[in-house]
């Protein structure tokens, strides 16, 4: 730096002394000294006031010299000139220290603006950031970059608690919310700088910068620094209270889903138990009933008792999968042990009807589980069948599976099939009844098995289900 | 007058008690009843009943060690209740001494039709001759296995299988019992031969091997076979 500084002053003098020294004996030496008045002046532009100076007084001697007679002299003979000589050494002299400051100006407003720009830019990179994660990182790496420092952010979670001096230092600035460390007021034998990350008055967790050894930090920068870490902390509060409004909202929601379960369950309860009751209180009560009424009160009983049962099944299976505890035993079953047990629980068997493919391999799979699921779905396809014939039909299907079909000619799904496979969804709930869990828990079971469950609409209408199981 | 039947129901339901005393007293059946595992020991030291229904829902202690104590030296028809999805205790209570299992809710025609199938199993009362649905004819007196008349062509491992099967006709039998009877002990692995020969049965005994009505699955279980009316 001071070779630079040194060279470009003697450039100028020198070079002002050679073009004084050619148009000197054109418009005489006192006129010279207004080019000696330029070049100290322009001088400022270019080095330090130091150099200013140094090329005022250089520049003086140099004109002293060389120009004011007599020459070769130091000596000035005429007053006059003298006076000249002194006025022009102080006319330079201000001008320069002017030109000087001004240049100095300058300078800071072109930092102010750089550090402007740089606040505006981490604001901006901050605004854009989607998580606390991100903010932390956009805001440590600007840092980083801003200062050439070593930067670290101290959220009070992580733990990671600097021990000793620099810790308690650190841990000062989180609990006073001031400025510690080195280059401030408190504490400032410590390596590094740390600044509170300060919302409201809370303090979020803290900031440390580590400059390399040979900079520092002005009251200046610390202001800059403060200015960008208080752009992290607001960035780290607008994350915060977004991520509390994300929660809300799913706690909203499944708050909405219990309730929405809680009056689906207990209709689906109260709904046969009013029947049963009512049959019961008949039955038992003083009066002679015939035999008919007997057997067709008991009837009724049965028959709300098998959708109650059905009811609280399907809760219990939907808890089972729900919990996640559910485990397949998977064995080798031929078909005949899935449909046998699952067309003997249906009662109206003779609307289904069964085509099994001659060469069917059997399936690896869990059957206990399989009958249920399948069962779900007959069930679900006869109540909004009635009447009209369900195909069942089981086969091999490509890599290494087994695939078992159920297909029925009823109004078929809506315009997206997959809709009924999600839990709580009915298609009627006036016809249906239960809660439109079963076949959401069909494909829970199937899947929990490493298979696959599909609801599709026929070409030609109803509905089209699919289960593919591996081969065994 | 003859001596009634005894029953002995050891379940911590009081009122499941209740409806089963209701419909014993209707069969004339004389009805004991314990809360417990410790009073349905007790209670079957004293009363010596005819059979037991034993919930393996016990409070005090685990049903399947009550089953085992029970079966100590209690050898007559032994009934298990347990509720849903309990496949693995189901079977460990079958291969532990049970004849047959219930899961509750349970109809009380199949809890009366099971113990009769278990009570003509201990006194060896199983008919030796079926005639399935089917048209099949089973004679085991003969050994012989006919389709409307014709003889069927049956291995020798298939007509053991079938053997057991009939000789526990309405009862449920576990893998590993079936494997005992007919390839003997330490022949666990062998449940996949086990599934291929009762798949041949089917093939021979049944209207639909597809949607089997005589030798029927209980899934996770075992095999059942079911006498025809």
């Amino acid at each position: 730096m001071l070779k630079i500084m040194m060279g470009w002053s003697l450039s100028i003098v020198f070079l002002s002394w050679f073009i004084a020294s050619f148009l000197a004996p054109t418009i005489g030496y006192q006129a010279v000294g207004i080019i000696f008045l330029i070049s100290v002046a322009s001088s400022g532009i270019v080095v330090s006031r130091r150099w200013v100076f140094f090329n005022a007084v250089l520049l003086s001697l140099i004109h002293n010299f060389f120009f004011i007679p007599p020459l070769y002299h130091f000596e000035i003979k005429s007053t006059q000139d003298s006076m000249m000589y002194l006025l022009y050494f102080l006319a330079a002299f201000f001008i320069g220290q002017l030109t000087s400051r001004l240049k100095k100006q300058k300078e800071i407003i072109e930092e102010r603006e750089k550090r402007t720009l740089a606040l505006f830019n981490l604001a901006h990179a901050i605004s854009e950031a989607s998580q606390m994660d991100e903010v932390l990182k956009v805001g440590k790496e600007s840092l980083e970059k801003i200062f050439s420092a070593e930067v670290k952010v101290l959220l009070p979670k992580e733990g990671e608690i600097r021990k000793g001096r620099e810790g308690a230092v650190c841990e000062l600035a989180r609990q006073s919310g001031k400025i510690t460390g080195r280059f401030t007021l408190e504490s400032s034998d410590a390596i590094a700088t740390y600044f509170p990350l300060l919302i409201r008055k809370q303090v979020l967790g803290v900031v440390s910068l580590k400059l390399p050894r040979r900079e520092s930090l002005t009251t200046d920068h610390i202001d800059f620094a403060q200015a960008l870490v208080g752009q992290i902390a607001s960035g780290l509060d607008r994350e915060k209270s977004h991520e509390a409004k994300r929660k809300l909202e799913v706690l909203e929601q499944a708050d909405r889903l219990f309730h929405a379960l809680f009056d689906s369950v207990s209709h689906e309860l109260k709904t046969p138990l009013t029947t049963i009751k009512g049959a019961a209180s008949v039955l038992s009560s003083e009066q002679t009933l015939s035999h008919e009424i007997v057997s067709d009160l008991g009837a009724q009983i049965e028959t709300q008792t098998e959708r109650l049962l059905g009811v609280v099944g399907n809760m219990l299976d939907m808890t089972r999968l729900e919990s996640g505890n559910l485990k397949p035993r998977i064995s080798t079953y031929d078909i005949a042990d899935i449909l046998g047990p699952c067309l003997a629980q249906l009662h109206k068997q003779d609307s289904i009807q069964t085509d099994v493919a001659s060469d069917i391999r059997p399936l690896k799979c869990d059957a206990p589980l399989v009958v249920q699921a399948l069962s779900n779905i007959l069930h679900n396809s006869l109540i909004y069948t009635e009447g009209t014939a369900i195909e069942v039909r089981a086969a091999n299907c490509e890599k290494d599976q087994v695939e078992i079909e159920v297909r029925d000619h009823g109004p078929g799904l809506p315009p997206n099939p997959e809709l009924v496979l999600q839990p709580f969804y009915r298609q009627n709930p006036e016809k249906s009844g239960g809660l439109g869990l079963g076949l959401s828990i069909a494909r829970g079971f199937i899947e929990a098995q490493g298979g696959k469950l599909l609801a599709k609409n026929a070409p030609s209408g109803g509905a089209v289900f699919t289960i593919t199981l591996p081969a065994g | 007058m003859p001596i009634r039947k005894r029953i002995l129901m050891i379940d911590d339901e009081a009122a499941i008690r209740k409806l089963l005393r209701t419909a014993m007293d209707a069969q004339k059946v004389e009805f004991f009843e314990a809360a417990s595992g410790k009073e349905g020991i007790a209670q079957a030291i004293a009363v010596k009943p005819d059979a037991i229904l034993l919930d393996l829902g016990l409070p005090d202690q685990d049903g399947i060690e009550v089953l085992k104590a029970l079966r100590k030296w209690y050898e007559r028809p032994l009934l298990v209740l347990s509720v849903r999805s309990q496949e693995e205790t189901i079977i460990n209570a079958l291969d532990q001494g049970a004849d047959d299992y219930l899961t509750k809710p349970f109809n009380l025609n199949e809890l009366f039709a099971r113990l009769r199938v278990a009570e003509r199993h201990f006194d060896k009362q199983e008919s030796l001759v079926l005639e399935l649905p089917s048209g099949v004819k089973i004679d085991l007196t003969n050994r012989l296995l006919t389709k409307n008349g014709e003889e069927i062509r049956i291995t020798v491992t298939e007509y053991e299988v079938l053997k057991v099967l009939v000789r526990n006709q309405g009862k449920v039998l576990t893998h590993r019992q079936l494997l005992h009877e007919v390839w003997g002990p330490n022949s666990a692995e062998h449940v996949q031969y086990l599934r291929v020969y009762v798949g041949h049965l089917r093939q021979k005994l049944e209207e639909d091997p597809n949607n089997p009505k005589v030798i029927i699955t209980e899934p996770g279980v075992g095999y059942r076979m079911i006498i025809p009316d």
